[in-house]
């Protein structure tokens, strides 16, 4: 029997506590939802009921959705994408220790979705858009398992018979289990388009790199910026005053190919003072690279892919390590 | 085609520092640090672990330190040389560098009590390949068998012990056997068959031809079987494995661990399949009888391919003038193939069992986890042998039966799922497909596919197979290898390979196969990847000089260094002469007039 997906769909204090309420009744049954802004307000609302939460979550019996900030809906840019699973991912580090291997998301965000995912550490999708299970590729062979259908229902409508009667599992686990059938899926083949940011998060990229030319500590404001975008905050202003009429000086990092462009460089998140650079190929041919900058100490080399984005942390002796975009 | 044009390589020797060639002036430098404020390329080592430097000729300049030796050629226009780097045990005694003292294109290196000399002689490919081969012929083959070498004394040659141990002697035999195939074709068609090295060729290979086809012949099974290996007179044979020690027309299992726990030492085969004189005499001349073999079993896929392949050229090249020899393959390889079928598909050792790892079977393929992560991979093999032994016996009768079946059983159609299902196998335990690899797996699948998508006329099935093949293009191409690369091009000639790299591979290749560490765990110019579980990898391909020295089944970006390696083991030629002659037979390079 195919096992039942108990997802809370409404974002509310009693929703909530009826799920929770429901898996003090049922040892078996197992709860899905709430993203990392929904796990972060209910925090700043509800200490104690998002301690309870945490706990389901560290019993295993509540799984989050670790994906987008907050559930993003509709086509977003890459770099938006990578900041969006970044914050996410280190958001359930952080409060809960755990990391999951699938990502959830409502639609396919943009075609560099599979290399961002697979490059995030996840091993699968979930997409609620998706109903059949499929391979999906990006442009530079990145390849992950999108989950098809399944069987959900909502933890709010369901009642003591129904929940007695039915195994319930996660999407988690239903995901990761594809792994282990023999599979005979369909490849999905998304092509490579040139994202743009949007003109907000340029400049909030460029504020990125500017703290590292003049030695900024920001990553919190700069954080801060990112999430309030993701929930629909104008931050141009703020971003704007971040960068204070400055520029970026292209020189402080070189790349010796044209066709590879720099589209990050920050500090890293843990605040260890190491950087973060993540390039990308956009001609579509593999290269090899020498990536230059003095500023830190550093100079290496990389083999690239067609339409791959890297990621390298370069530490305060100009060491460089070849990272997960989750850091 | 690609012109190759002579190239700098790297010459090695190590010395005591009061050895009489090591010139006085090395020991009068008083070593000042090189100022490399704004050095426009990636230096090996940090900049302020540099202590000294030289300059050579053509603005070459020599960066020595506390991790090793840089060499900066500015005036190149060769990417890949602007930057080499020398390291321990390799070619240096010690990383730690206290003087250097260049000397035109070469450079002295004092390195505490012992001294290198690096010599970069510019020679050319074919010139390789030669020095490459008779250091082989001298160091490394035994009784015709050409794999590896161990060394009593690190760094002496000659100090090589006379025999050696190697699961995989009819794979690497192969592989240097088809070498020396191609070799003598090219040479032949460029020379003519009367220049004596046209008739040394010749002779190399068909050396090398017999000894594989000895493997074939040696365990004296009827029912038809290949040998892993074998070992002669008081040679010690290793603990790792089953071996059959032969006693008239019986085979006795020796005792080993593993025949022990399998319960099978002590336990006697027939043994009376005739090994025919022309293969006896590799070890008849030397004064051993057939009661002096102990031969290796347990053989896997590995082998079998190895041995299709060089049986397939060796009838082409060798077997025209040569009908003696043509026989014995085409005997070998009705026999090999009769044995498969008659065995389910799977490899029987004289118990009757399968071997752990040569399984074509439906079985293995629905019945195991590894079979179905495997059964792309070995489905198409079933086929290429087939498909080869019509091809080298110009019959048909069971083996075309056979060959039918297995395609309306699906076999075809299993190859293109090869990367779905490697990448489902890999993912399920969290790693990423080249940390997963089995890297001889990429040999094989290039050898496999390779022949099915030359031999193969009906325009369906080489249409599967072309898919077959480019579904293992992401492992195949990273790695820059031409003898990978000219056989997925000859395979799938609408896909593109990179000659330049190829070319830098010729180009990288050391002026000899003996083994020594090298110094790859704090390069500051190269990143090495977190892992998603599996092994290490750097973020690029470094030059060959610079990373272990291996045979082809080795992850090239592997960032393991496979242990301290002090330079007592000598590995065979034939990955270079492989690629080389391969791609000259087959018109992909050529040397420069």
């Amino acid at each position: 029997m195919m096992k039942k997906i108990a997802v809370l769909n409404e974002f509310s204090i009693e929703a909530v506590r009826d799920a929770l309420q429901k898996l003090d009744d049922f040892p078996k049954l197992i709860v899905n939802g709430l993203n990392a802004y929904q796990l972060n307000e209910i925090e700043s609302i509800d200490p104690i009921l998002f301690g309870a939460i945490g706990k389901r979550i560290a019993d295993g019996r509540w799984f989050p959705e670790v994906g987008t900030w907050c559930g993003e809906k509709g086509k977003i840019s890459e770099a938006n994408l990578i900041k969006n699973i970044l914050y996410s991912a280190l958001y359930f580090k952080d409060k809960f220790g755990k990391k999951f291997r699938v990502f959830h998301g409502e639609t396919v965000y943009n075609n560099a979705l599979a290399q961002i995912v697979y490059a995030a550490e996840f091993d699968a999708c979930y997409i609620k858009d998706e109903k059949e299970a499929v391979w999906l590729d990006s442009a530079d062979d990145s390849r992950v398992l999108v989950g098809g259908a399944l069987d959900v229902v909502d933890i709010n409508d369901i009642d003591d018979d129904f929940i007695n009667a039915n195994e319930f599992g996660s999407i988690e686990d239903e995901v990761i289990g594809l792994y282990s059938q023999p599979l005979d899926l369909k490849t999905v083949r998304l092509g490579y388009e040139i994202s743009v940011p949007t003109e907000t998060e340029s400049l909030l990229l460029e504020a990125e790199k500017l703290a590292v030319q003049n030695g900024d500590k920001i990553n919190e404001e700069l954080g801060n910026l990112w999430l309030g975008l993701f929930v629909g905050d104008d931050v141009k202003e703020d971003a704007e005053k971040l960068i204070g009429g400055r520029s970026f000086d292209d020189k402080m990092l070189t790349v010796d190919s044209d066709e590879v462009e720099l589209v990050e460089m920050k500090y890293a998140e843990d605040e260890s003072g190491d950087v973060v650079i993540r390039l990308k190929e956009t001609a579509g041919k593999e290269k090899t690279l020498f990536v230059m900058c003095d500023a830190l100490n550093a100079g290496f080399r990389c083999q690239i892919l067609p339409y791959e984005l890297q990621t390298f942390r370069i530490d305060k002796d100009g060491f460089v390590t070849e990272i997960f975009i989750t850091e | 085609m690609t012109v190759l044009k002579p190239h700098v390589s790297r010459k090695i020797t190590i010395m005591k520092k009061d050895d009489p060639r090591v010139p006085k002036a090395l020991f009068e430098i008083k070593s000042v640090a090189p100022d490399l404020e704004g050095f426009p390329y990636p230096l090996p080592s940090k900049k302020s672990d540099y202590t000294c430097f030289a300059e050579g000729n053509n603005s070459v300049f020599w960066y020595g330190g506390k991790s090793g030796l840089t060499r900066y050629d500015s005036k190149t226009d060769c990417k890949a040389d602007k930057i080499m780097f020398f390291s321990a045990c390799r070619h240096l005694a010690d990383n730690k560098i206290d003087a250097l003292l260049a000397e035109g294109d070469n450079v002295w290196a004092l390195t505490g009590d012992e001294v290198s000399y690096i010599e970069m002689p510019t020679v050319s490919c074919e010139q390789k390949a030669d020095i490459l081969h008779e250091e082989t012929k001298k160091y490394v083959q035994r009784r015709g068998m050409v794999s590896q070498k161990d060394l009593r004394i690190p760094r002496d040659l000659e100090s090589r012990y006379p025999y050696a141990s190697c699961d995989n002697d009819g794979l690497f035999t192969s592989g240097y056997a088809m070498a020396e195939m191609f070799h003598y074709a090219t040479l032949r068609r460029e020379l003519g068959e009367d220049h004596p090295k046209t008739k040394q060729a010749r002779a190399d290979a068909t050396l090398g031809c017999e000894a594989c086809l000895l493997l074939m012949y040696i365990h004296g099974r009827p029912e038809g079987f290949i040998a892993r290996s074998y070992h002669v007179g008081e040679e010690p044979v290793p603990d790792d494995g089953h071996f059959y020690k032969r006693q008239g027309d019986k085979a006795i299992c020796v005792e080993t661990t593993c025949s022990k726990k399998s319960g099978r030492a002590g336990e006697e085969y027939p043994a009376g399949y005739p090994i025919p004189d022309r293969l006896e005499k590799l070890y008849r001349d030397l004064g051993y009888t057939d009661d002096d073999v102990t031969y290796k079993a347990d053989t896997s896929s590995d082998e079998v391919t190895g041995h299709f392949l060089q049986m397939r050229y060796a009838h082409d090249i060798l077997g025209p003038d040569d009908p003696e020899l043509d026989e014995l393959i085409k005997d070998a390889a009705k026999r090999t193939t009769a044995h498969i079928i008659k065995g389910g598909f799977e490899f029987l050792e004289s118990s009757g069992k399968p071997t752990t790892w040569a399984k074509w079977s439906r079985n293995y393929f629905e019945n195991d986890d590894i079979g179905y992560c495997d059964a792309p991979l070995n489905a198409s093999e079933m086929l290429m042998f087939l498909k080869l032994t019509m091809y080298i016996t110009g019959e048909e009768g069971l083996w075309k039966e056979t060959y039918d079946k297995l395609i309306a059983e699906g076999y075809a159609e299993l190859g293109p799922k090869h990367f779905d299902r490697f990448f489902q196998c890999s993912t399920a335990g969290h790693l990423a497909p080249e940390e997963d690899l089995m890297y001889g797996d990429n040999t094989l699948a290039v050898l496999t596919f390779w022949q099915l998508c030359t031999l193969e006329k009906d325009e369906k099935l080489l249409e599967i197979y072309r898919n077959a093949f480019k579904s293992w293009k992401g492992t195949i191409l990273r790695e820059h290898t031409p003898g990978f690369d000219f056989m997925y091009k000859m395979g799938c000639p609408d896909e593109e390979i990179d000659m330049e790299k190829d070319v830098d591979w010729f180009n990288n290749f050391e002026l000899s196969r003996l083994c020594g560490s090298v110094h790859m765990s704090d390069r500051h110019d190269v990143p090495r990847k977190i892992p998603r579980g599996g092994d290490r990898e750097v973020s690029a391909l470094l030059p060959l000089a610079e990373i272990p020295i291996s045979k082809f089944d080795r992850n090239p970006f592997s960032d393991v260094e496979f242990g301290y390696q002090p330079g007592t083991c000598v590995e065979s030629c034939y990955v270079f002469t492989y690629s080389y002659w391969l791609g000259r037979y087959f018109g992909f390079i050529s040397e420069e007039e």
